[in-house]
């Protein structure tokens, strides 16, 4: 079934939308223009570097080795939002892997390389698991620190030879080629190993596993509301990572000859940090190019700098380090690659196809296009989910197959308390949901609204209570095992993945719908791209149900608030979820988005879809909602009809207080309503 | 590869100040342990102040120690200089312009991007590291310099147990320090709104502190701290360029052992630690000691992962 | 009361829009506050009310309009440069400093005015107006109840002196006797001449406080009266749980007609 058909199909004088086939365009050809590029910069290197004057072929090997470790700093950093500074660690194990298992075991190299790989591999999943539920910087800390052991160990350990270090042994040879140290050709090994890294880090980014771990690292929580594993996806950037470093180790033992501790100090971590940053964290072209600048940098000032100041040239580095990583840092946060994407920019403006693509989105109205989006889509999305559904059967029918026996209700929350630090933010709040039905929740400020949603979703775990999802008691659940259950939010600030196009962030969403992992993703395995053609497919489906298709290739980001409300619940719908939870989605809608926003929601409730919604805007909720659910204080008013709730006197009291003058008697009647335990609400946000 | 950079001088050049008197008895290994601790409570308060305050964890303490230990030998003099300036003065001089040192860095490298993440800021405090370290590097190599101690003489004896005199100079000063520190942040007012910045910096701007400015005094005041440490823990080890990061790395184990929430924990894991670390490396056998500091900082992982919830949790309650 | 109208507007707010990111919080809202005046702003939750403080005092930037206080324009400046001007806001759950002891909460307050003379006298009329904070000097602002806390909260505002307090909600989650108190110190702010702007979503409370109301929704002013103003309480129930309302009142909304230009109500008198 072609994709761009099936959008276009009996939707005569539809729009001109960008086929999804065309926004996926990944290629097995797509990374050839980049490493046709590194490519000749690299392998001429032997020629220009002796030309500069400053530079030898030394500096080349150099430049591949940092490159690959620079790659591991950018998947981990960059794109998973993760400091691990261990660098040093990883590189060192490759080096002493390959010459202790020579040395002691007489092997081969190429095969000590593959051992000290999967060591390295397995030792970083280890730490990964221990450390990543660490936040951020005491993350970089950690891993800091264990870099520094590692240096310790590699200078004190009689197997790494202590100080003076350890021979290396025999050759990296192909056939008879032997490539040792001295070689220009042992250059050449270092630089299709480097280029081979590079394409696995591109692989690797430019897919399935990819866009979940940049979701991860714009927004970790909303990538567990789609069903990713941050942890899991942390951890193979860094296993990915970890592998390049020690293959970079092993090949630069045998470029020593004698590996020493020296050569595996913090320094080097740091030095890493500063070339990913110096070419764009959030760029794996950058990489080669962000090392190739410090290096040359590097050089150029040892050979230059003691003409101007009369000292030791090696007492440059250190200042000229720390002085560049600052100024790229304040100046050029992007780091080169930034400069790259403005070059693209600007040759993609010249090209008169592009320019009038730009214009076309540009100019289109934006009421225009929301009418257009509630006319058809969401009629014609019906029959286009029912139409893909097939395509992934896996989870489809697996969770069909859980809530076919006859269910009771989609979603039931019984007596769900949550407290923090003292403050009860949640009293024992209950909710049934069944399918087709809309579940408003109000209540005043501090009820505990969103409270009671993040306690659903997984997102908070409640102090007592039960929730099942389906017949599955899911209480306590982490959200992504949540969301497995078929459970899909949208959050009070859309948290959308801003840097990510539409589409892509869609394609998070529909994350579950295929199981592609990173070694098919790097090798481009069938599955990939299987895969991929099925996840588009979905989030195409997904953006037409709320009209949003024709923006598919735009940054997130960069649409207006209304439409990334949208995208928003797009994202929530490619999940096919059994239940909705939609936090304030009128929020910052004018009245006639939010009139389309109803109706949007009526039209997923009479697709069976069960939904529970947040809402302020009661004009909206109670047009929509089949029943409504009071919170105050953390306690749960009542449930009614909105009819009945309008007129409810505890409600009414609840919101507009109750009369200053007759609060003798008000007190005795809306004792319910303002618990004493109400009465000591803590500081936030000390 | 990579030049020489890569080639330098082993950081374990500064060891704990026993390991030079060897492994005594108990009482004595306890004593150097609270001697090192002081030092890694100074740093840990450090750390503390700029964290609270900012949001920041400041990666350049340990150096700025260094920086405040090498401008007291620089103004000091090597043993038996003669144009020397005398010691308070050099001690002061160099706090006060480590203090400096501090602010404007904040100024000109923290302040511009302010209101970027926390690993932005860190990797920024690493940049800030390196500089500090190379400035030292250029004038002083990788030599290393002692200082003679504040007072000469030999050791006192207290309740029958040797202690150098620079050990009590370090345990008698952290005193008075840390006591200022508490009288300057509840008697004074910019004391209080330096902790209003730290306890609530909404309810801070409400009453028209500009929480930017106290940024660069938090900065100011962690260098100052740095600085002090340096200076008085000079005479007891040798300074290098690169004394600063394990140090550093040691300055966050107290902070975390120390619970990372109020000045009193941070003082007692700096203790704690320094205690830890004494016993652990004074009663393992050689070859373990032989690792050094790769023994305690392996107690920085346990401890995190026993207590990652320290850090963790108000940053857990505000997300989502 | 009748006099109010004819004094100088203290507080003036043209057409003030906040924004967070891509949304519009408070769209064009205009209002005056006179010397000695109360007014109260209400509405239900999510129809701007906080952010139209936040975006007077500076607490969030506005995205249009202007603001100025005693005629001296103070749009766009940050919070902590307005509370120098006079301009103190007492934030939505007190914000206080919660490890720190009332006596220095109270101090704080008094920060802009640096040494000055002034604060140990500021000191002693705030703990006369608040005789419980005075009894609780040593205590830790985090450890007092609900509305003591309420209390320490206005009470650290009136410490810099300010022109016009502005207090958000100063009955959320609170009980009904200890909101009784608040009030009660509010209303002594006010007939000791104190110029306030009190948001609030408890209606009925806002209307014992208050010389005139501002009902606010979806983040435009809906309508105005003077607080003795019989309320049409279907509307008001409609403003706040939606549901069938008159649409008269709802067109009025969109038109912005409802600025400050003319404060005085048609309805009262």
């Amino acid at each position: 079934m072609s994709v761009t058909g099936s959008a276009s199909a009996g939707r005569p004088g539809s729009r001109a939308v960008v086929p999804v086939s065309v926004l996926v365009a990944d290629r097995w050809w797509a990374p050839l223009g980049g490493l046709a590029l590194v490519g000749a910069v690299f392998f001429t290197m032997p020629i220009w570097m002796p030309a500069l004057g400053f530079l030898s072929v030394e500096d080349g090997v150099t430049v591949t080795l940092y490159t690959m470790l620079a790659l591991g700093m950018v998947l981990v950093l960059g794109y998973c939002g993760q400091l691990m500074l261990a660098t040093n660690a990883l590189f060192g194990v490759g080096a002493y892997g390959l010459a202790i298992l020579a040395l002691h075991q007489g092997l081969n190299p190429w095969a000590g390389m593959a051992v000290s790989a999967v060591a390295a591999g397995a030792g970083a999943a280890l730490i990964g698991v221990m450390v990543f539920r660490l936040t951020g910087h005491l993350l970089g800390l950690v891993t800091l620190a264990i870099g520094y052991i590692a240096f310790i160990v590699f200078e004190t350990s009689p197997l790494t030879g202590g100080a003076s270090g350890i021979g290396v042994g025999p050759s990296l040879s192909i056939g008879g080629a032997v490539f040792s140290g001295g070689e220009n050709s042992f250059f050449y090994v270092c630089t299709v190993a480097a280029l081979i890294s590079l394409v696995v880090a591109r692989n690797l980014v430019v897919s399935r596993t990819g866009r979940a771990l940049r979701a991860v690292e714009a927004n970790e929580a909303a990538a567990a509301s789609a069903g990713v594993n941050a942890t899991h996806y942390k951890v193979v950037a860094f296993v990915t990572g970890a592998i390049i470093a020690s293959v970079a180790g092993s090949l630069y033992a045998n470029y020593v000859g004698v590996v020493g501790a020296s050569s595996f100090t913090i320094l080097v971590t740091v030095e890493v940090l500063l070339m990913a940053v110096v070419g764009g964290l959030r760029s794996i072209w950058g990489a080669p190019f962000g090392v190739l600048g410090v290096v040359v940098f590097q050089a150029a000032l040892q050979t230059y700098g003691p003409d101007v100041v009369h000292i030791n040239s090696s007492y440059f580095t250190t200042i000229g380090f720390g002085v560049v990583l600052i100024l790229v840092l304040l100046l050029l946060p992007g780091g080169l690659a930034s400069i790259g994407d403005g070059l693209a920019r600007m040759i993609a403006s010249w090209s008169p196809e592009a320019n009038a693509a730009n214009r076309r989105i540009s100019t289109e109205s934006h009421a225009v296009a929301l009418q257009a989006a509630l006319g058809e889509p969401s009629t014609g999305a019906v029959a286009g989910v029912s139409a893909v559904a097939p395509v992934a059967p896996g989870i489809t029918s697996d969770v069909e197959g859980e809530a076919d026996p006859d269910p009771p209700c989609l979603l039931e929350a019984v007596g769900v308390t949550c407290r923090f630090e003292g403050l009860t933010a949640l009293d024992g709040a209950s909710l049934e949901l069944q399918a087709g039905e809309v579940v408003g929740l109000i209540g005043p400020n501090g009820a505990g609204k969103t409270t009671f949603f993040n306690c659903l979703s997984g997102h908070v775990q409640p102090s007592s209570g039960v929730v099942r999802l389906g017949g599955t008691d899911v209480t306590g659940m982490a959200p992504y095992r949540i969301a497995r259950h078929g459970l899909a939010r949208t959050f009070q600030n859309i948290e959308l993945f801003p840097d990510m196009s539409v589409l892509e962030n869609v394609m998070v969403g529909a994350h579950l719908s295929a199981h592609a992992g990173a070694l098919s993703a790097i090798f481009r395995l069938p599955g990939h791209w299987r895969d991929e053609r099925v996840l588009a497919q979905r989030a195409e489906h997904a953006l037409e149900r709320v009209g949003m298709e024709r923006y598919a290739a735009r940054a997130a980001g960069t649409l207006p608030y209304g439409q990334q409300r949208r995208v928003e619940i797009a994202r929530a719908l490619a999940a096919q979820p059994h239940v909705l939870l939609l936090d304030e989605p009128a929020a910052g809608l004018s009245a006639s988005e939010a009139q389309e926003l109803v109706e949007l929601v009526r039209a997923l409730a009479s697709e069976s879809l069960g939904i529970v919604m947040v809402e302020h805007n009661m004009r909206a909720l109670m047009d929509v909602a089949d029943r409504v659910t009071v919170l105050d204080s953390g306690r749960q008013l009542l449930t009614a009809l909105p009819d009945e709730v309008r007129k409810d006197e505890t409600v009414i009291a609840s919101y507009l207080g109750t009369s200053h003058l007759d609060l003798s008697r008000a007190s005795v009647r809306g004792a319910g309503a303002r618990p004493e335990g109400a009465t000591s609400v803590p500081e936030e946000g000390a | 590869m990579c030049g020489a950079a890569l080639v330098r001088a082993s950081m374990m050049d500064w060891m704990p100040t026993f390991f030079a008197t060897g492994i005594g008895q108990l009482p004595e290994t306890l004593a150097s342990g609270i001697v090192n601790g002081c030092i890694y409570a100074l740093a840990a308060v450090s750390l503390l102040v700029v964290y609270n305050v900012t949001g920041v964890i400041n990666f350049a303490v340990g150096d700025f120690l260094m920086a405040g230990a090498m401008l007291t030998l620089l103004f000091a003099g090597p043993n038996g200089d003669p144009h020397r300036l005398p010691l308070a003065v050099a001690v002061l001089l160099a706090v006060v312009i480590v203090t400096a040192l501090g602010g404007l860095l904040e100024l000109l490298v923290i302040h511009p991007r302010r209101r970027q993440g926390t690993i932005f800021l860190l990797i920024l405090t690493i940049g800030i590291s390196s500089v500090l370290e190379g400035g030292a590097l250029i004038p002083t190599g990788s030599l290393t310099y002692g200082l003679r101690p504040f007072t000469s003489g030999p050791a006192l004896s207290i309740v029958g147990v040797l202690l150098p005199r620079q050990d009590l100079w370090i345990v008698g000063s952290t005193l008075i320090v840390m006591g200022l520190l508490w009288y300057g942040a509840t008697r004074t007012r910019i004391g209080k709104a330096l902790r209003a910045c730290e306890v609530n910096p909404t309810a801070a701007r409400l009453v028209g502190i500009r929480v930017d400015r106290y940024w660069t005094i938090a900065f100011a005041l962690g260098a100052l701290l740095a600085a002090f440490a340096g200076a008085i823990l000079v005479p007891v080890t040798y300074a290098t360029y690169d004394m600063g990061i394990p140090i550093t790395l040691k300055a966050f184990v107290a902070w975390i052992l120390g619970g990372a929430e109020s000045p009193v924990g941070a003082v007692a894991g700096g203790i704690g630690f320094g205690v830890l670390e004494a016993v652990v490396l004074g009663y393992s056998p050689a070859s373990v000691a032989n690792y050094g500091d790769a023994v305690p900082l392996l107690l920085l992982i346990v401890a995190l992962v026993i207590r990652r919830r320290g850090l963790t949790r108000q940053m857990a309650v505000t997300r989502v | 009361m009748t006099t109010a109208t004819e004094r100088p507007a203290v507080l003036k707010v043209e057409d003030l829009s906040v924004a967070y990111g891509a949304v519009r919080a408070v769209r064009g809202v205009s209002l005056a506050l006179r010397q000695a005046e109360c007014l109260g702003v209400v509405g239900a939750n999510g129809a701007g009310k906080t952010s139209l403080l936040a975006g007077i005092c500076g607490l969030v930037r506005p995205a249009g309009g202007s603001v100025s206080l005693d005629d001296a324009a103070i749009g766009g400046l940050k919070v902590e440069e307005t509370v120098r001007r006079g301009l103190v806001l007492v934030p939505e759950r007190r914000q206080l400093f919660a490890s720190m002891s009332v006596r220095d909460n109270l101090l704080l307050g008094s920060y802009v005015l640096g040494r000055e003379r002034k604060v140990p006298q500021q000191l002693e009329r705030v703990e006369e107006l608040f005789p419980t904070l005075a009894r609780r000097r040593e205590q830790r602002a985090g450890t007092l109840s609900g509305g003591e806390q309420q209390m320490l909260a206005i009470a650290r505002g009136l410490m810099s002196t300010p022109r016009v307090l502005m207090v958000d909600e100063p009955s959320l989650g609170l009980a009904p006797v200890v909101v009784d108190a608040v009030v009660d110190a509010l209303r002594e702010l006010r007939r000791q001449g104190m110029t306030l702007l009190i948001v609030e979503q408890n209606v009925r409370l806002a209307m014992t406080l208050a010389d005139r109301l501002l009902v606010m929704e979806q983040g435009v002013v809906v309508r105005q009266t003077s607080a003795d103003a019989v309320l049409d309480e279907e509307a008001l129930v409609a403003a706040y749980l939606g549901g069938p309302t008159d649409p008269k009142a709802e067109r009025h909304a969109d038109d912005g007609g409802a600025g400050s230009r003319e404060p005085s109500s048609d309805r009262s008198r």
